[in-house]
């Protein structure tokens, strides 16, 4: 998984970012496994039976909490996008009327893929 | 203001219904058609903005509004490009922003109860948000999913603003209802569709009344703790 995120890091497809986010997580998963004692007493500390299932419990906070965190961003770029939109339209409806240009013909927006109501 | 999507067939003719009915400034939102809406816009002698995708009725409406909050129109009234609102109503909704003040009204469709016996599921959702709106908010409201509606001054600024994404005509009463806005209602004649397809069917209401009910909970609360001003 380290090996992973330093190659998409390294190919800038992943910004540094979240990688600490998930270096850090398989950081935690591999300390915790290779460390029984440690798991252990984590283990008799938090009363729970079967000590493998801290590391279960954690990789599952952790993906139900980026979980969350990547819909808000989502949420929020598509806010974005809207506010983008509604700029560009009405920029360029005024353009159109400064310049007196010929409306673009009924080839106009074809080709969009993101055709989806994001709500 | 007339928001379409994809109404080519239809939008040339309201275009002119409107221009003919009364002297104003005709502003067509096409929220990304893939067909010809925008220049049968032009066409028709409209001005229109055009999305470059489409992003929901919301954003598009928006749009129109902060064309009409940038070059200072008193009133924006707003009506479906499918031609169901009959142009002749806009006198009865500007009458209401111009004469009495009114910072937003609405068409009612049912404000004379008629069609009592209609239980489409358009209807009962559209009954079940009226009452929630009438009873989370301090207007009467008997048709608060209609699209046929106009806006004073205030109201326009405000949207600008701030303006919800999709589905947004429920949710613009709660925040009318926040910023003390003076609401009407006015009947209207109601007409059928001249062409296209209606976007609603079981799949899209559930969505709709899930998300606008959800909308309009969680704006009550923000109601008490005070509402940030939005991008």
């Amino acid at each position: 998984m380290i090996t992973l995120i330093v190659e998409l890091v390294r190919r800038r497809s992943l910004g540094e970012r979240y990688a600490l986010l998930w270096i850090l997580l398989a950081v935690a998963i591999i300390v915790l496994s290779a460390w029984p004692a440690l798991l252990q007493k984590l283990a008799d500390l938090l009363k729970i039976y079967y000590p493998p299932s801290i590391i279960f419990g954690l990789a599952f906070l952790f993906i139900f909490g980026i979980m969350i965190h990547f819909s808000a961003v989502l949420s929020k770029q598509s806010r974005g996008y809207n506010r983008m939109v509604q700029r560009l339209s009405v920029l360029e409806e005024k353009l159109l009327r400064l310049t007196g240009e010929e409306a673009p013909g009924e080839d106009r927006g074809e080709g969009d893929d993101a055709d989806a109501n994001n709500g | 203001m007339i928001l379409a999507y994809n109404e080519e067939d239809s939008i040339g003719a309201v275009v002119c219904e409107v221009r003919r009915e009364l002297e104003a400034d005709v502003l067509v939102v096409d929220d990304g058609s893939e067909d010809g809406t925008w220049g049968k816009a032009l066409q028709a002698g409209a001005r229109c903005i055009s999305l470059a995708f489409n992003a929901g009725i919301g954003v598009a409406e928006q749009a129109g509004l902060q064309v009409a909050a940038e070059e200072d129109y008193d009133f924006v009234i707003r009506m479906d490009g499918d031609g169901q609102h009959d142009p002749a109503n806009i006198t009865l909704l500007l009458d209401a922003l111009q004469e009495r003040q009114a910072d937003l009204v609405i068409g009612s469709r049912y404000h004379n109860g008629r069609e009592r016996g209609d239980w489409s599921i358009r209807l009962v959702g559209n009954r079940f948000l009226s009452w929630l709106v009438s009873r989370l908010t301090s207007y009467h409201i008997t048709d608060a999913t209609c699209g046929f509606r106009g806006y004073g001054r205030r109201a326009v600024e405000a949207f600008a603003r701030d303006y919800p994404d999709d589905f947004p005509e429920v949710e613009a009463l709660m925040m009318s209802d926040l910023k003390g806005f003076r609401v009407e209602e006015v009947p209207i004649s109601s007409r059928q569709r001249e062409s296209g397809k209606s976007v609603i069917n079981v799949g899209v209401a559930v969505y709709y009344m899930s998300k606008v009910t959800l909308a309009v909970a969680i704006g009550g609360l923000r109601g008490r703790r005070g509402r940030g001003t939005g991008s």
